[in-house]
């Protein structure tokens, strides 16, 4: 009986050490991409692509707020804020590229990602609904 | 001074409205910047870009705002791919205005595979100073760094360019090329065309970019007599960042030839480190320009001299006689030499909105002028700069 406990103990506490993830990059359920991968999940959010390999158009999207982009893109591309603003101003000034679509709420984030096949966002997964799939999680 | 600095507290004013500017709708984004920039010396011969590219008539010993700049931009995505763009700054001009004038304006389409051509008027991508001259908040120093006479003394033009964007492995490279007609600093300067390609290639925590441009013109006198035509100016540049831990690096070099055109090199070393919103720096830049021939700076030119912020001459007066073929006076090198350190700290209010305080160290040794001997000079320069984009 201690023996059976310290095994459910020992098993609990291994469960406790699986990496949840925080963030997932997400696409429509009608769009064809499957699944990407860091590279390119850092090229479409960062304007190095505007497509993929497949021919596939991307619009990526992101909400506006300010921890969930410092959050994504320390992780992805290991940019603070300013980091990344001085990324952007660089881009937009020289006309090379801009950031994702900004949006304020996640609702009408994950609605306006829902009803396009082009356009990618990143989320926490507590948002994920039925109308998008993950292609990507952030680790 | 009353417009400018009424310009930069309306511009403070408005700045919670204008962080949300940006995305006006689907198809148009306006994007503004501004640099109001405080600086003073102790010798009004201190060597200080300009927003024009050329030196700065600097007060000593008083507070200078020349260098101080606004502007807005506009892209507009048309259809499928094709959109347009618009930029304007308002630099402070010989008359003391600062109406604002066109920087970029051109069309440009995105093709499928990450190619994309423009056509329109161009800022020349040379250095990232020459591109990025008046947006503040995309460096780390005060002002730009740029060789004594920018990048020829060329700073927009008028044609196409065709980038791409590709990787290897886990490097993303840009392919640049430009072909077009460039604008001169100088009037004399004229007839020119421009050609340039560059390659950037960046790993996440640094980049390194190459260029190369060859440009040709003609150089005609005062009185607009073709004194040298097909002079070709050729310049390579080589620019690095890198970024480790809280530490950040840049450096790079410049070099430039020509004939009947001043030869040019910079090489700079920045070094900085991230302190949460602090980033304090050190820079050094030392810029040579050489002429292998005065042969135009004639004394019948003087007035050119001026314009360049030399000392003044003395025109003959009186009834002109009829004038006789222009001939080259004998050729003298010149050279000027400017080794300059800088310190300072950079502070972000917000992630587009930043303080800079720089103290800058110069001495410059002159031998540029006919007739005139060398010179030293040596000048202290302390620099406030509040700037931002939104």
């Amino acid at each position: 009986m201690r023996l059976l406990i310290m095994l459910m103990v020992l098993i609990l506490w291994s469960c406790s050490w699986q990496v949840r993830a925080d963030m997932v990059v997400v696409v429509a359920k009608t769009s064809s991409i499957t699944e990407l991968t860091e590279r390119e999940i850092k090229r479409i959010f960062l304007a190095k692509t505007r497509r993929l390999r497949n021919g596939s158009r991307l619009q990526p999207m992101e909400l506006s707020d300010a921890d969930y982009k410092e959050r994504f893109y320390g992780l992805v591309a290991g940019k603070n804020l300013r980091q990344l603003n001085s990324y952007w101003t660089t881009l937009i000034f020289t006309g090379k590229g801009r950031p994702p679509k900004s949006m304020d709420k996640i609702e009408a984030l994950v609605t306006e990602v829902a009803n396009n096949p082009s356009a990618i966002t990143y989320l926490s997964e507590e948002y994920l609904d039925e109308r998008l799939k993950v292609v990507y999680i952030v680790r | 001074m009353k417009r400018l600095l009424s310009a930069g507290l309306t511009l403070s004013l408005l700045y919670p409205l204008a962080a949300s500017a940006g995305q006006v709708s689907d198809s148009l984004s306006v994007t503004g910047f501004f640099s109001l920039d405080a600086t003073y010396t102790n010798n009004a011969e201190a060597s200080i870009p300009r927003p024009q590219g050329k030196d700065s008539d600097l007060d000593e010993n008083e507070v200078n705002f020349d260098s101080s700049v606004y502007g807005a931009r506009a892209d507009l995505d048309i259809y499928s791919g094709l959109g347009a763009s618009l930029q304007v700054v308002g630099t402070k001009q010989t008359d003391d205005s600062y109406d604002p004038e066109v920087e970029w304006a051109y069309l440009k389409y995105d093709f499928a595979n990450d190619l994309s051509v423009r056509a329109g008027q161009l800022k020349l991508p040379f250095l990232k100073g020459t591109e990025l001259r008046y947006i503040g908040n995309a460096r780390l120093w005060a002002r730009p760094i740029v060789p004594i006479n920018g990048a020829g003394g060329f700073d927009i033009f008028r044609g196409a360019e065709v980038y791409y964007n590709t990787y290897y492995g886990d490097y993303d490279i840009q392919l640049h090329a430009s072909l077009g007609e460039p604008e001169h600093d100088l009037d004399f300067i004229q007839d020119t065309w421009l050609a340039l390609v560059s390659a950037e290639v960046d790993s996440g925590d640094g980049t390194i970019r190459l260029s190369l441009l060859q440009a040709g013109f003609d150089i005609y006198s005062k009185d607009n007599e073709l004194l040298y035509d097909n002079s070709s100016l050729k310049m390579g540049s080589l620019e690095g960042e890198y970024q480790w831990d809280n530490w950040v690096s840049y450096g790079g070099i410049a070099t430039g030839t020509a004939y009947s055109h001043p030869d040019e090199y910079l090489a700079y070393l920045s070094l900085g480190y991230r302190f949460d919103r602090f980033t304090p720096y050190a820079l050094y830049s030392r810029k040579v320009m050489t002429f292998e021939s005065l042969a135009f700076f004639g004394e019948a030119d003087g007035d050119q001299l001026n314009e360049e912020g030399g000392g003044e001459s003395e025109l003959p007066s009186g009834p002109r006689p009829p004038e006789p073929a222009p001939e080259p006076v004998e050729e003298q090198d010149g050279e000027r030499i400017e080794n300059a350190v800088a310190i300072g700290v950079r502070y972000d209010l917000a992630p587009n909105l930043s303080v800079k305080f720089q103290w800058d160290y110069q001495e410059v040794n002159d031998k540029s002028w006919v007739g005139q001997p060398d010179r030293d000079i040596q000048s202290n320069i302390y620099t406030i700069v509040f700037e931002g984009v939104f």
